[in-house]
């Protein structure tokens, strides 16, 4: 009798510590301090960010890391900090160091009873994720645990986009049914169920979907082609943005412009004038239709992989290509999925075949290349579908065509 | 790889004003880019009555050529922007080898405006979409003239409007503000059930009033089961009854068989049998007592014969006989 464990090599008790109050508040310290960075100068409180500063703060006893302008740096010192009260729960060596590589340490097996297509992260606490899956069903797990949370149903058919929002308590959720829901995350398990809004108009599965981050509103496009954007609270098509020729694949949804990005499986991607209802610019660099492309979290650059196996970087006002390289493996070049890690600043990709692949941002150099194992009983490979680190940077969660969700994590 | 040289998509043509569509077809402003108005500077192409045309301006290089890029940047709207050189297709870190990776996000001044900027727009594209600002394009009214192109059926109205002239009419055109609360005007309704079949008829009103049944009109409904004296696939044993019941059914007229007499011969014929019959085994038994009795008197006789001989051999001397008999025996 073979057990997951035998195989995959699971040694994740060192890594999972027991449940200590303290560890959890520099922790959650380490967030704000990590916000507050993002949001610019750190420690202004009259910012009007729906963040709940006051609750990490009010702890006595817990130093404030407000004064530090460097964002590495502060990460430094919360590691630091971290070792000292806990114990290395996150390992400080990995910090910017490119020879750490990235292991496998938990393995959700079927975790939903198709595809697992897409995941998002909470963006506040970072204690839990979302993912969907083609079983037409939404999970919440707790990230440390992976434990399940809750289960949401309602789809009808399989979900292909989540996003949690970072300012109401809600999760949004498109599908191949062609309908956009909205659910209200404090009512997961009430018996009348948490959907509380649905966006009709789409004529095609929704495969993308983002948040504005500042304006109520939702960005959604899919397989017709066509991006839609909602006024969250009252439902209403505010705009629809044609012009794309085919699948939109991937969407991000900025405060400054370009205030949406798009890809397409039309090999193009379009800057859009969110003020105009417009295209601002058309970039048609890419040869091959683009499954993945994705805003980096604190730069003004993104990145996007074709299914010719090619990444770019584009910096973003003006849409200049800043770099480009290619997956020199003979392997699948289907680009499925990117993720940017925002502390150590890589990029991942993970590919059709299972292949995954680490790359440095800045210069595009490989750092890493692995295969995800498919669990013992599906195939002889697994899809990557969906991937996403964790804020913190330590945690790497990918969602699998084996029906299972897998959590890596740096040596 | 050309995509963004396609003509305008028509989202953007909502946003032309209307007085541009009128003149579309003015020949003064058709696009110039023929190449003999090339020259060494950059040349511009505009008509001179109204800046916000719908006229393409053709920008040049110095060299002559096409500047694709401003023009159809030009073309399309005054922010876009295209990327249409060699130069653009190389990669910034290549051109430029030793670029300083630093592309810090916008700043946050910037940021405030732009998002400023883009509510507004939002808020004014909701309230027009969800009719709640009332003041705009409420009393806008405009005329139009319309001639029906139809030539039939519209010689009677003609005669009717005589001074407005043949088909022309003035159309008066203004918005009309609808009430969003009301019901939805259309419902969508997929696969209508249809109405079920009527109920069957009932003939006679057993329940409610009436003569109660008799069982004459219960024979004259009863209708008998079909069964076939020639076919039975299935191997059926069928009572008697039955098939004569639909035997009667099929040959009511031309039945010419007397089921009485045919019983009543067929009896006799029986009993006619079963006479001969008995009378038979009453001749055997008598042949066979005769048999015995003959058989009986055979061996009477034969028993009388033999007595006969045996009394004669006793008549002659017994010793001579026996001596004899010695003899041969030794």
């Amino acid at each position: 009798m073979i057990s997951y464990k035998d195989i995959f090599d699971l040694d994740d008790t060192g890594i999972i510590p027991p449940v200590d109050e303290k560890s959890d508040t520099i922790y959650r310290q380490s967030q704000i301090s990590v916000i507050r960075a993002e949001a610019g100068e750190g420690s202004d409180a009259g910012k009007s960010n729906n963040f709940n500063f006051d609750e990490g703060m009010s702890e006595p006893g817990v130093p404030e890391y407000n004064d530090a302008k460097d964002k590495t740096q502060i990460t430094d010192m919360v590691v630091r900090k971290k070792e000292e009260g806990t114990g290395a729960t996150i390992n400080p060596v990995s910090r910017g160091n490119s020879s750490a590589e990235w292991k496998l340490r938990r393995v959700i097996a079927d975790a939903h009873q198709g595809w697992v297509r897409c995941i998002d992260i909470d963006p506040i606490t970072n204690k839990w994720f979302v993912t969907g899956g083609s079983d037409a069903t939404i999970k919440v797990w707790d990230l440390a645990t992976s434990q399940i949370k809750a289960t949401i149903t309602g789809h009808i058919m399989g979900v292909r986009s989540l996003k949690v929002s970072s300012r109401f308590p809600y999760l949004f959720s498109g599908s191949e049914d062609k309908t956009v829901r909205c659910w209200d995350l404090e009512r997961t398990n009430s018996a009348a169920g948490s959907q509380i809004r649905d966006y009709h108009g789409h004529v095609g599965g929704i495969y993308a979907m983002d948040l504005h981050p500042d304006l109520d509103l939702l960005v959604t496009a899919g397989r017709d082609s066509a991006i839609r954007v909602w006024d969250i609270r009252s439902r209403a098509q505010v705009m629809v943005l044609a012009g794309h020729r085919s699948d939109v694949t991937s969407i991000q949804c900025a405060s400054s412009d370009p205030q949406i990005v798009s890809s397409s499986m039309d090999a193009t991607i379009r800057l859009w004038d969110l003020r105009k209802a417009a295209t601002q610019l058309t970039l048609t660099h890419h040869s091959k239709s683009i499954r993945s492309m994705l805003t980096h979290p604190h730069e003004a650059t993104m990145c996007s992989a074709d299914t010719g196996g090619n990444f770019k970087q584009w910096v973003l006002p003006r849409g200049d290509l800043l770099n480009e390289f290619n997956t020199e493996s003979d392997d699948s070049k289907i680009v499925n999925t990117l993720s940017i890690n925002p502390v150590t600043n890589s990029l991942f990709a993970g590919y059709d075949d299972g292949k995954m692949e680490f790359y440095d941002y800045v210069t595009g150099d490989l750092l890493q290349r692995t295969y995800s194992k498919p669990v013992p009983g599906s195939a002889d490979k697994t899809t990557i579908y969906a991937s996403k680190f964790d804020r913190s940077g330590s945690r790497f969660i990918t969602c699998e065509g084996d029906k299972s969700i897998k959590v890596w994590a740096e040596e | 790889m050309f995509s963004s040289l396609l003509p305008i998509p028509k989202v953007i043509g909502k946003q032309i004003p209307k007085s541009n569509r009128t003149q579309k077809n003015d020949p003064t402003k058709l696009m110039l880019t023929d190449s003999s108005s090339s020259s060494s500077t950059t040349i511009v192409h505009q008509p001179s009555d109204s800046k916000s045309s719908n006229v393409i301006k053709t920008l040049h290089l110095t060299n002559g050529s096409l500047d694709y890029s401003k023009t159809i940047a030009l073309a399309s709207s005054s922010t876009r922007s295209v990327q249409s050189s060699y130069e653009d297709t190389i990669p910034l870190k290549v051109r430029f080898p030793h670029l300083k990776h630093f592309f810090p996000k916008p700043t946050k001044e910037e940021i405030d405006e732009c998002v400023a900027d883009t509510a507004e727009t939002i808020q004014k594209i909701l309230s027009e979409s969800l009719g709640v600002d009332k003041n705009q394009k409420k009393d806008e009214v405009s005329y139009v003239n319309y001639e029906s192109k139809s030539i039939v059926g519209d010689v009677g109205d003609s005669d009717e409007v005589e001074g407005s002239g043949g088909r022309g009419r003035v159309l008066q055109i203004r918005n009309f503000q609808e009430d969003p609360m009301l019901p939805p005007k259309f419902k969508l309704r997929k696969n209508r059930h249809k109405d079920p079949s009527p109920p069957p008829p009932i003939l006679k009103k057993n329940s409610s009033g009436g003569a109660p049944l008799t069982k004459e009109d219960k024979e004259k409904w009863n209708i008998p089961s079909a069964i076939s004296n020639w076919k039975n696939n299935q191997g059926f044993t069928i009572s008697l009854d039955k098939r004569m019941a639909a035997n009667d059914q099929s040959q009511e007229g031309d039945l010419g068989l007397n089921v009485e007499k045919f019983g009543n011969l067929s009896q006799a014929l029986e009993d006619a049998d079963k006479k001969a019959r008995e009378e038979i085994t009453i001749r055997n038994e008598l042949m066979r007592e005769l048999a015995i009795k003959e058989q009986k008197e055979k061996e009477e006789k034969l028993r009388e014969l033999a007595e006969a001989s045996r009394r004669e051999r006793y008549k002659r001397p017994s010793n001579e006989s026996s001596n004899q008999s010695a003899k041969r025996r030794f």
